[in-house]
């Protein structure tokens, strides 16, 4: 394999050709702000935009796209990739419920971390401005999992665990624009005929969109407390 | 009732059928088989959504994820006389929202519904481009100018009364 050298933020990076940016940058523990970035998968998703860095000669680029060139020079931290990462970030809220402390996933969930990371501050409730919650209802049709779609940053990491485990996603995403949102199924019977109700859908979700229910929600229990 | 429904799934299902034996299977193919489905039955039926499925090699959610990005189209029937009230911005800014609701309540459906009998459906669509006659609905082919959420309950009326005469002729030829 072709070995690349390149330079993030003034550090030396050596790393195989085909390496993303973000993955090299991770690898040579420089930190790049990631929800939708799956290690595994064959083809970026880029979804969330928060990998945004500057690489010299070409702008600003998400590091999770594109990969490794000899001598690519890249800024992780500069002022206008802050300002992006900080934009992208508080599109991803826009209609998030930021009831934070009211949340089953509160302090461990990926989209609250990072917050202090991009330097936003997450705002109570009071502010709330989100869409009507009857815009976008909960989802209760599969008994192992809800689904809130004002909580999901649309980062397609469910769809493609999903995928990889039944060999054929389960669910997927369906509507357009802000009406975007996840489907179970649109019909309940199928998701016990298919569904091994693995849960991992919810274990890899960065928010508290998916949340397990019944015989899942009490498995975790007992993982947590044995 | 009960049979009714086995009835008309039989005919869904060969109905679809005969419209796959058509069709290339071929996953580009999906719009297309969509709209010819929703072309001959006026909406994508359940069991159409899986039938395709299994046509193409995909899952159910799939499919709606494709389908549902479109606003064309429908999931549940149109009813005997499709309601279309227009929430174009011109309707919109000399009352259509208050037609609206005078028809959901007439009709005791919510927009995109069908009412129990099917007799009606309830749609609201954008411009329909006779912006001068606003605020317009739309019963199947019949456009009614200027409407105000008062005039709902003769139209309606007036439609029920068209249908029992049509009803009586009927039995009396
Ligand atoms: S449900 Fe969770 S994992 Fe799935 S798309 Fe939404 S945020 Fe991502
Ligand atoms: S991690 Fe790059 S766009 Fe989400
Ligand atoms: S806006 Fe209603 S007809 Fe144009």
């Amino acid at each position: 394999m072709e070995q690349i050298e390149l330079t993030i933020d003034d550090k030396k990076v050596n790393t195989k050709a085909g390496t993303k940016i973000l993955e090299a940058a991770l690898d040579a523990e420089i930190y790049i702000p990631n929800l939708c970035y799956i290690a595994e998968a064959e083809l970026p998703y880029g979804g969330c935009r928060l990998c945004y860095v500057h690489v010299e000669g070409r702008g600003l680029v998400t590091a999770c796209t594109l990969p490794v060139e000899n001598g690519m020079v890249v800024h992780t931290q500069t002022p206008e990739v802050m300002r992006v990462r900080r934009t992208a970030y508080k599109l991803l809220i826009a209609y998030h419920n930021l009831d934070c402390r009211a949340c089953w996933k509160n302090k461990k969930c990926d989209l609250q971390k990072l917050a202090a990371k991009v330097k936003v501050k997450l705002k109570r409730p009071e502010d709330f401005r989100g869409l009507p919650t009857e815009f976008l209802p909960l989802d209760t049709t599969n008994p192992y999992i809800t689904y809130d779609p004002l909580q999901c940053i649309i980062c397609g990491k469910c769809v493609w665990v999903c995928s990889k485990i039944c060999g054929e996603p389960l669910l997927d995403f369906a509507y357009r624009g802000n009406k975007t949102r996840l489907t179970l199924s649109p019909d309940a019977v199928l998701v016990e005929e298919k569904c091994p109700s693995c849960g991992q859908c919810a274990v890899v979700c960065p928010t508290a969109a998916l949340q397990p229910q019944g015989p899942l929600a009490s498995n975790e229990h007992s993982a947590e407390a044995g | 009732m009960e049979e009714q429904n086995a009835a008309e799934e039989q005919q869904i299902k060969e109905g679809i059928a005969e419209i796959l034996t058509q069709c290339e299977q071929d996953r580009s193919q999906l719009i297309p088989i969509l709209q010819r489905v929703q072309e001959t039955f006026g909406y994508l039926p359940k069991s159409a959504i899986s039938e395709i499925g299994s046509f193409l090699g995909m899952t159910d959610v799939q499919i709606y994820g494709v389908a549902s990005f479109y606003n064309h189209f429908r999931y549940i029937p149109l009813g005997k006389h499709p309601v279309q009230m227009c929430m174009g911005t011109a309707c919109h800014m000399v009352g259509g929202g208050l037609v609206l609701e005078a028809l959901e309540r007439a009709l005791d459906v919510e927009v995109g519904g069908i009412t129990i009998d099917k007799q009606f459906s309830l749609d609201r669509v954008a411009c329909i481009g006779c912006c001068g006659l606003a605020p317009v609905m739309v019963i199947g082919e019949k456009i009614f100018p200027k409407m105000t959420s008062t005039k709902v309950d003769e139209v309606l009326v007036n439609l029920k009364m068209e249908e029992e005469e049509a009803a009586q002729e009927e039995t009396d030829n």
